[in-house]
């Protein structure tokens, strides 16, 4: 694309943009490994931009005096709607990727949206019978492709220059257990490693390695253990589980960080899934190489609210010479973890409207007066919701001013518990085992907030209140900005030290994936996925009647200085 | 048109790549409901009963809300609908609902009599009110 630039030329720009655009790798970053984490701050190029997960871009050319001179560079409009727009796209030299509803993948020219290539995957048509569906969270790139789990339970990897397919895989018998793929591939090394869903399905749900060369199964990890003492009687086999979000990787320690889903059915009556149902809620570190199971915390044995561990971020954190790893929990609690051996070093709150325990021992992690709905077709009043105290969506780590930015809802719900036989033929049916519908807190509104906090201690620095629980995930900047969009649709710049908004655009639909920042031939971006949908806005219209009209949509937006 | 089907057929013979990763497409085919009939009384309170389970088990709270109430996908309480619409929507789901919703196809899932008692539990709600 550049040929017209002598060596000597690109070399200059190259020092120019490291001088202007990129600060020098801030403490608590890892420099020195391959440019696929931190070593190229232009570029995002993995789901939570680097194997930390910080989900933090150096990049401070867009700062805290020059954020009010932000204006639209380009928009890209995928042409599917449904669902929204729920991905994280990808920015690797000066091209950006991303994934809309029904697997549409693009790839576009940073600086202008200008389209290189798209691929549009010929689905099969049991895709239009899932729960799961059409939407997908991201891609990965590595080795010089770009992959992705599909709806009807295939991977693909597609030539990252060509978007040509260079290999798909059928991983799942979706026809038959009704699961798929919608997390983002996790590249590590010459394998990618992509999870299922399962936690509301009949199944046992697995987290899979598959060599990027060639699509074969490297090693794949069943996240319902073989143990009659965890899953009594027959439960094991329509244990649900799985690993639906994205993981994390210590390259030192060569492990991989990944939650794991909901047991199914997520309510149990008494005598459903006698045990403790092991791995399902849990936090799994998992040899890159072999997927050997290094260690393990089940954060919510015998979960019975369906807060599962499978979603956001896993922060691989160094401090105080410790080799930590924070996790929030969909219960609402951090859980931050010795990560060299799974032993907790604190659990803390996010929320503070919660009953489905009295309080988790944040020296061991033990739930404390546990508090499940066990009483067939009575309903039973419980918080968090079932949308958790955070959704799937994804907070994020600034080494910088060393806080963590991540959202959080003050939402209960009242579950009504039924018995329910698995369905496995002719495909796999919902397992849920009871309904439920949303609730406000007593004795207040319901409500969500965007907090900045010690990760490790929970202490709030600062708070922003919103209306409508936000479900999009954060972005925090070099250039000390916090960008973050709401359910209404406008996308807003705090100042991450205080969290004062300094900038807000109204992108015309609510937000749900995650916004990044980029750069190109030394110019600044910031990209904002917009668009609502998701399956939990289901539930907000009954707290929230007018949330069934927020429109649909599905764009990027990208703004750059003027 | 051409031009794809012929770089795919070279590439498979080539490399071995699979034809059907380059066949562009948008969004899926809609499978077709099988003609079908009530086999019992729609107001059956037994039919209602069992329908009432069934939707319940089959994703109301993301979706229709419980018994019905409001949520994305339309409130069904306090509607009076065609029931051989609402068994075809049942069958055939939606590729594009309110909202930007999909509804799944449940006629590869459910039998048509099970089907039948879900519209016979919706029909019972055209009375309903919100709490």
């Amino acid at each position: 694309m550049r040929k017209w630039l002598s060596v000597g030329r690109a070399a200059l720009l190259f020092v120019l943009v490291l001088l202007f655009v990129a600060p020098p790798l801030a403490s608590g970053q890892t420099a020195g490994l391959n440019r696929l984490q931190n070593e190229d701050p232009n570029n995002w190029p993995m789901y939570h931009r680097s194997y930390d997960s910080f989900r933090f871009s150096p990049l401070s050319q867009i700062n805290k005096d020059t954020v009010k001179n932000l204006t639209v560079a380009w928009v890209h409009q995928p042409g599917a709607i449904v669902q929204g727009l729920e991905a994280t796209p990808l920015v690797v030299d000066g091209v950006m990727y991303y994934i809309a509803s029904y697997n549409r993948v693009f790839a576009l020219d940073a600086a202008t949206g200008k389209e290189l290539w798209h691929f549009y995957p010929k689905l099969d048509p049991v895709v239009n019978t899932l729960f799961f569906q059409p939407y997908n969270r991201g891609l990965g790139i590595g080795n010089g492709r770009v992959y992705f789990g599909s709806l009807d339970g295939r991977v693909f990897a597609l030539d990252q220059k060509t978007g040509k397919v260079a290999w798909e895989k059928q991983i799942l018998e979706t026809k038959k257990c009704s699961c798929n793929f919608t997390g983002a591939p996790l590249v590590v090394k010459d394998k990618v490693i992509i999870g299922q869903t399962a936690g509301e399905l009949p199944i046992q749900g697995k987290i899979f390695a598959l060599m990027a060369a060639n699509g074969e199964k490297a090693w794949e990890f069943n996240t319902i253990k073989n143990d009659p003492k965890s899953w009594g009687g027959d439960s094991g086999k329509f244990g649900g589980g799985g690993g639906w979000m994205t993981g994390s990787y210590d390259p030192a320690l060569n492990l991989v960080y990944w939650g794991t889903a909901n047991p199914a059915p997520d309510y149990d009556w008494g005598g459903a899934r006698p045990g403790d149902n092991l791995y399902t809620s849990s936090m799994l570190a998992l040899d890159a190489d072999n997927g050997q199971l290094k260690w393990y915390f089940q954060e919510i044995p015998h979960d019975d609210w369906d807060y599962d561990a499978g979603l956001g971020e896993s922060l691989v954190l160094d401090r105080d010479g410790k080799k930590l790893l924070v996790h929030q929990n969909k219960s609402g609690f951090v859980f931050v973890y010795d990560r060299t051996n799974g032993k907790i070093h604190n659990v803390w709150p996010m929320i503070h409207t919660y009953n489905f325990v009295k309080t988790i021992d944040p020296k061991t992690g033990e739930l404390i007066g546990r508090n499940p709905p066990r009483e067939v077709g009575k309903p039973k009043f419980i918080c968090p919701w079932i949308a958790g105290g955070r959704s799937w969506n994804s907070g994020s780590y600034n080494p910088k001013t060393k806080l963590w930015y991540n959202t959080a809802m003050e939402v209960c719900e009242e579950v009504t518990v039924e018995k329910q036989t698995p369905q496995t033929e002719p495909a796999a049916g919902l397992f849920f085992g009871g309904d439920q519908v949303a609730k406000h807190p007593p004795g207040g509104e319901a409500y969500g907030h965007l907090d900045a906090r010690d990760p490790v201690t929970g202490e709030r620095k600062w708070s922003i209140n919103f209306k409508y629980p936000p479900i999009g995930s954060v972005l925090s900047t070099g250039g000390g900005l916090v960008i973050h969009g709401d359910l209404e649709g406008t996308v807003h710049a705090y100042d991450a030290d205080t969290g004062e908004q300094l900038w807000h655009f109204r992108t015309g639909s609510g937000h749900r994936g995650g916004p990044i920042s980029y750069s190109v031939n030394g110019k600044q971006y910031i990209a904002v996925p917009s668009g609502l949908g998701s399956l939990v806005l289901g539930l907000y219209p009954a707290l929230w009647p007018e949330v069934e009209d927020f429109p649909a949509g599905a764009a990027i937006f990208v703004f750059t200085l003027k | 048109m051409r031009v794809v089907v012929v770089l795919a057929l070279v590439a498979t013979a080539v490399v071995g790549l699979p034809v059907k990763g380059v066949v562009r497409a948008q969004g899926m085919r809609q499978p077709s409901a099988a003609v079908s009939k009530p086999p019992f009384p729609l107001d059956n309170p037994e039919a209602i009963a069992e329908g009432a389970k069934r939707f319940s088990a089959s994703c109301t709270g993301y979706c229709h809300g419980r018994e019905g109430r409001v949520s994305r996908a339309p409130k069904l309480r306090g509607k009076v609908y065609d029931p051989n619409f609402l068994y075809a929507r049942i069958s055939n789901g939606l590729l594009v609902g309110q909202s930007g919703l999909p509804m799944p196809a449940f006629q590869t899932m459910l039998q048509p009599e099970e089907i039948w008692k879900i519209v016979a539990y919706i029909m019972s709600l055209s009375n309903a009110k919100d709490d």
